[in-house]
Parts: structure tokens; C-alpha cells; sequence
């Protein structure tokens, strides 16, 4: 047990990883709520008033999931902050008359009177629905071209300054094949991750009204067709989702601009899955995108990560910055994922309470806190002293609960702790 | 982890039952029947060496220490703090662990220290791990939980007698 690679008996370090990405997800319930606001905005859109709806109205499905909500690796966005960002697309054919900026237009003006929204704001490449706890991101993705390509097409980018321009897109091919690389789960560790879902998933979306609360309602009862693509517990994505947590906190008072998540995306999926565990696998996702970007540095050039579904969609266009700016980018962020790795290094062999500082520091204070609460309510057996189940040979402890092949372990026989004093009379 | 059957374990039996179980232990008998054991233990996030000390005739308990890395109060605490130690005042590094109450009668020397004692030690590091992490011992106990809580309940009771006196 005393191997020179540290993450060889990770699982303790593992549960607290699965905690804290438990924590920071969106829970089941909150992706039912999500998705009925799915199934809301292509009503919406198609309601007769809506200046869109005509450009909808060839009967098949245009509007669809992308981004993190597809790729199921969706978090909350800052650090005292439980917002979740998911993105929607509108396919359409723009007319060949409309400039660039003139679909986002339209979209803003149709999503005007959306129900339950508190705010509605133009950004450079969506319109922004802002709901209390989310904000749904909606683009429209110009398909005039019938590329051949499964639904690839041109996005706007329409900045307050400088020319509108078309950029070319695919979400929904890069969404299927971040999907098809990770697979669905490896089967034990999408069981413990549903296992810790049990008891620390929090629900923090509201429903908007009575409307919302039915139309979830009924797709928990009536199983409606999915308006997003099914939850992925591979751990790949659950890397993904911390190393997205990492970054956020980092880059959060920042002046440098922070990769974009969909960078991280396709890293994430470049990652092959790593059999020793979570630790682990954030390890290797975080130590070789750092080695990759020193390798950038050193030799003069910047990473073009391509969409492998449409090569003409570049991903990260928007980072590295051109020139000069651009290394100090890619500097900084090779620092802070090497940060992350030596963390990472030294949370494999140090006990809980040293892990739980480094929680703090990797991922909040307040997501440590929590983290630290649900472990403690998971192993406290005061009041009820059931068993907890022991590994041969390491003696790895395990709380029932969150333990996927009991059959492995065996159960600690009940007895209870006491204090003495040696020599003391209590001892004879 | 009963009296009943009282057949008494020989030391030669421990030792069998160890090396099936716990093959990264490695154990020797000194010519008095004394066994040794020592191994390796990882039963949360830290690396630990265990000394299991049991000498059938002389003892009512195997002694186990914690030998890498040593016992540790919490920050700004006291040995005396740390829950459920056969606390050794002089060596308080060398104190054992306290894994079973035995007025409760769970354990006797016809029990197999790879079957109990091994798996009490595992027990006792993780709650260990976890009270450093919480200040609190998460794990069934009995009476006291500290040395320095059975002093302290003690000085409360004799101070309350002498209130009574005067």
C-alpha cells in the first residue's frame, strides 16, 4: 500500500470528490424543472404571437438542448451564487435578406413575456432568459446551408461594438460526440454516484407557477419524450464538473478571461477513463490539458481545438486571446491546473482533515462546509449503530449507504469504543 | 466477541488466522507466547502502522497502538482528548486503543484478533479521522468518551461533595 502513484487507494478522496460534485450538479428534480422550461420555450416560440413562429412551423423539432445541460456536466456558477447556466438552440432558416444581427432580434423580441422570467438580456451570441436560480442561454443556429452535417449551420456573433458576424456551428454534433466518447457510466460508478445522489442532492429550482409544477408532474407520471438528452454519470463528466467548479472559483475576480467550458469539454472527452478512480481522473484531465498548454507555449503556437463533428466550428475561438495576450492566457491557466494536480497529489495520501481544507480551498468554503456535513451525517452511527462495512486487506471503512457491492466487504461485528486508563484500577 | 465457549485462541491460532486474512501484517511469537503483529491499515484517507500486542496469558486485551503516523490530539488539545484511548500518561503516543467496553463482555481470548481487533482498529482510525475533522466521535461508545472527560466528571463530583461538606 505504499506505492509511489498516490491514487492507487483513492476511495476515501473519491467519496469527498462525489460529494462535492453531488453538491455543486443540478439534482434530478431540478433537471425535470429544467427540462419543462425546455418544453416551454419551443411553446413559446410557437405560439402565434411570436414573430419566430413562422420560420418554426415546418413541424419538425428545432429547438433542442446544448452545452452542459446535453453534455450533463451542468454546475452552479459561482461561489456564493446557486445559479445554473443551461443553453437552448433555435434552428431556423434566416432569410438571405436578414443581416447579422437581425435573428437575434427576433429571437429577443419573441421571448419577450416568457412566464415566470425576471429578466430578458441581449448578449453578444444568445438572448438571456434570467429565472430565479437559472439563466437558459438561447442562440438561433442559421440552417439555410443544409450542410451536410446533422443540424451544423452558422451562429451570430453581434458584439455592441464592430461588425455582426456568422460563426460556424454545430452543438448538437459536438454534444453527441463528447456523449459518445464518455459512454453512459461505467456501471459501479454510476451506481455510487446515484447512491450519493440519494442523500446529497439539493433542489434549489422552483417552479415558475402551477403550469410548470404540472407539466413536471406529468412527465414524472406519463413519461413524456425527453426535451433533454438523459443524465450521463460517466466519470469522465464528473471530472469535468469539478474541474468546471475549479475554474470558476479561480477565474472568478480574475482580469484574465477564463476558457470557455466548452474547452474544458473537449478535453474532458480527449480524457480516456481512468480505472484507479475520480482523484484520478481529474488528476489526469487537469495534469496533461497543463502539460498541453506549456507544450503551446513552448512552442509558439495556441490550441484550435476543432468540433469533431464540423471542423469549421472552432470551440475555442474566443481563447486563447491573439499575440502576447494569448500565452499569458494559456500561462495562467497552465498554472492554475497545475495547482490543481499538486493538490490533487497531496489529498491522496493526507487524512480527512487535511483533505477538507483543501476542499475549501479547490472548490469554496461553503461546498466544503456542506461536503463536511454530509460526510459526518453519513458515518454518524450514535444514535442508531448500524454496521459499517470493512475492505479485507486495506480496511477501508465504508458507511452502508453509499457502499455499490456490499458483497465484497465485510461487516465490522458490533461492539462499542470505551476509554480506560492503563494501570487504572477500570483496566484490572 | 462472547465468554461463551471459553476456549482460549493459542497464540499459533492468532497468527494462522492473521496471515490468511491480513496478509500484509507480518506477525512473530517470542518465546513466551507473546505475539507481535504489525501491518498496514488505510481505513479512510491516511496510511497508517498499526502494533497489535497480545500475550494470552497475561493479558485480558490485545494492545494496539498506532505507531505511523503517531496519534495526534486536535490543534491546541490534549492527548487526554483523544476518545476511546487506554491512556498512557507517561507515553501518551503509546496509548493503546480502547475498541471494545469490557464490561460488556465483547470480546475474550477465544475470539480471533484478524476477526475483531483488526477490524475495531480500522474502525477506530476512520471515527479518529473523522473527529479530527469534526471535533466530535461519530461512533457507538459507552460511558466516557475521553480521559480527559472521566477526569474532569470526576473533579466535578468530588467539588460538588466538598460544596456539600461546608
Amino acid at each position: 500500500m505504499s506505492d509511489q502513484y498516490p491514487f492507487n487507494h483513492t476511495d476515501t478522496l473519491d467519496e469527498v470528490l462525489l460529494d462535492v460534485a453531488t453538491l455543486i450538479e443540478l439534482s434530478p428534480h431540478d433537471r425535470r424543472v429544467a427540462e419543462s422550461r425546455y418544453r416551454r420555450l419551443k411553446t413559446h416560440l410557437e405560439r402565434e404571437k411570436s414573430p419566430l413562429a413562422v420560420y418554426l412551423a415546418d413541424g419538425r423539432s428545432l429547438i433542442y438542448a446544448q452545452g452542459s445541460i446535453a453534455t450533463s456536466t451542468t454546475i452552479i456558477s459561482g461561489t456564493e451564487d446557486d445559479r445554473f447556466d443551461v443553453d437552448a438552440i433555435v434552428e431556423i432558416d434566416v432569410p438571405s435578406g436578414w443581416d447579422n444581427t437581425q435573428a437575434l432580434d427576433l429571437l429577443e423580441e419573441s421571448l419577450q413575456g416568457f412566464p415566470g422570467v425576471i429578466g430578458i438580456e441581449r448578449c453578444t451570441r444568445c438572448v438571456q432568459l434570467q429565472f430565479p436560480f437559472m439563466h437558459m442561454d438561447v442562440t438561433i443556429l442559421d440552417r439555410r446551408e443544409r450542410i451536410t452535417i446533422d443540424r451544423a449551420g452558422d451562429i451570430f456573433h453581434s458584439p455592441d461594438r464592430g461588425l455582426a458576424t456568422r460563426v460556424p456551428s454545430n452543438p448538437w454534433g459536438f454534444t453527441n460526440w463528447f456523449r459518445s466518447q464518455v459512454g453512459v457510466g461505467q456501471a459501479l460508478f454510476a451506481e455510487s454516484i446515484r447512491r450519493h445522489r440519494d442523500t446529497v442532492s439539493k433542489n434549489r429550482l422552483r417552479y415558475l407557477d402551477e403550469d410548470e409544477r404540472m407539466v413536471v408532474a406529468k412527465a414524472d407520471q406519463h413519461d413524456l419524450p425527453p426535451a433533454i438528452p438523459s443524465a450521463i454519470d460517466a466519470q469522465e463528466a464528473v471530472a469535468l464538473k469539478l474541474l468546471k467548479r475549479f475554474v470558476n472559483l479561480r477565474y472568478e475576480e480574475a482580469s484574465l478571461p477564463r476558457p470557455p467550458s466548452i474547452y474544458l469539454t473537449k478535453r474532458a472527452g480527449n480524457v480516456v477513463y481512468v480505472e484507479q478512480g475520480l482523484a484520478a481522473q481529474l488528476f489526469m484531465l487537469a495534469d496533461l490539458t497543463a502539460k498541453l498548454l506549456r507544450q503551446h507555449i513552448a512552442d509558439g503556437t495556441r490550441p484550435q481545438e476543432e468540433n469533431p463533428s464540423y471542423p469549421p466550428d472552432l470551440i475555442n475561438d474566443r481563447w486563447p486571446r491573439d499575440g502576447a495576450l494569448g500565452v499569458s492566457d494559456m500561462k495562467t491557466f497552465a498554472e492554475e491546473l497545475e495547482f490543481l494536480s499538486e493538490r490533487l497529489n497531496q489529498m491522496a495520501v493526507v487524512p480527512l482533515s487535511e483533505i477538507s481544507k483543501a476542499i475549501d480551498e479547490l472548490f469554496g468554503e461553503r461546498i466544503g462546509k456542506e461536503q463536511r456535513q454530509v460526510l459526518a451525517e453519513r458515518y454518524d452511527r450514535r444514535s442508531s449503530p448500524a454496521a459499517v462495512l470493512s475492505e479485507p486487506r486495506t480496511g477501508s471503512i465504508y458507511a452502508p449507504a453509499i457502499v455499490v457491492a456490499p458483497e465484497r466487504k465485510q461487516a465490522v461485528p458490533r461492539h462499542n469504543f470505551h476509554p480506560l486508563i492503563l494501570d487504572s484500577e477500570d483496566d484490572e | 466477541m462472547t465468554n461463551s465457549g471459553p476456549k482460549r485462541r493459542s497464540s499459533d491460532a492468532q497468527l494462522k488466522a492473521m496471515t490468511d486474512k491480513w496478509p500484509d501484517f507480518t506477525g512473530r511469537k517470542l518465546p513466551d507466547g507473546t505475539l507481535i503483529l504489525c501491518g498496514p491499515l488505510k481505513p479512510k484517507a491516511q496510511l497508517y502502522t498499526v502494533y497489535i500486542f497480545w500475550k494470552p496469558e497475561a493479558m485480558s486485551l490485545p494492545y494496539v497502538i498506532v505507531d505511523d503516523p503517531p496519534l495526534q490530539p486536535r490543534p491546541g488539545g490534549t492527548f487526554a482528548e483523544i476518545p476511546h484511548l487506554i491512556f498512557y500518561e507517561e507515553k501518551p503516543e503509546q496509548s493503546g486503543l480502547c475498541l471494545f467496553d469490557p464490561a460488556g463482555m465483547e470480546w475474550s481470548a477465544s475470539d480471533l484478533i484478524a476477526a475483531t481487533t483488526v477490524y475495531w482498529t480500522a474502525e477506530w482510525l476512520a471515527y479518529y479521522e473523522l473527529w479530527h475533522m469534526t471535533g466530535e466521535w461519530l461512533a457507538p461508545s459507552v460511558g466516557y468518551e475521553s480521559v480527559a472527560q472521566m477526569n474532569a466528571a470526576e473533579s466535578r463530583t468530588i467539588k460538588e461533595l466538598l460544596v456539600d461538606v461546608h
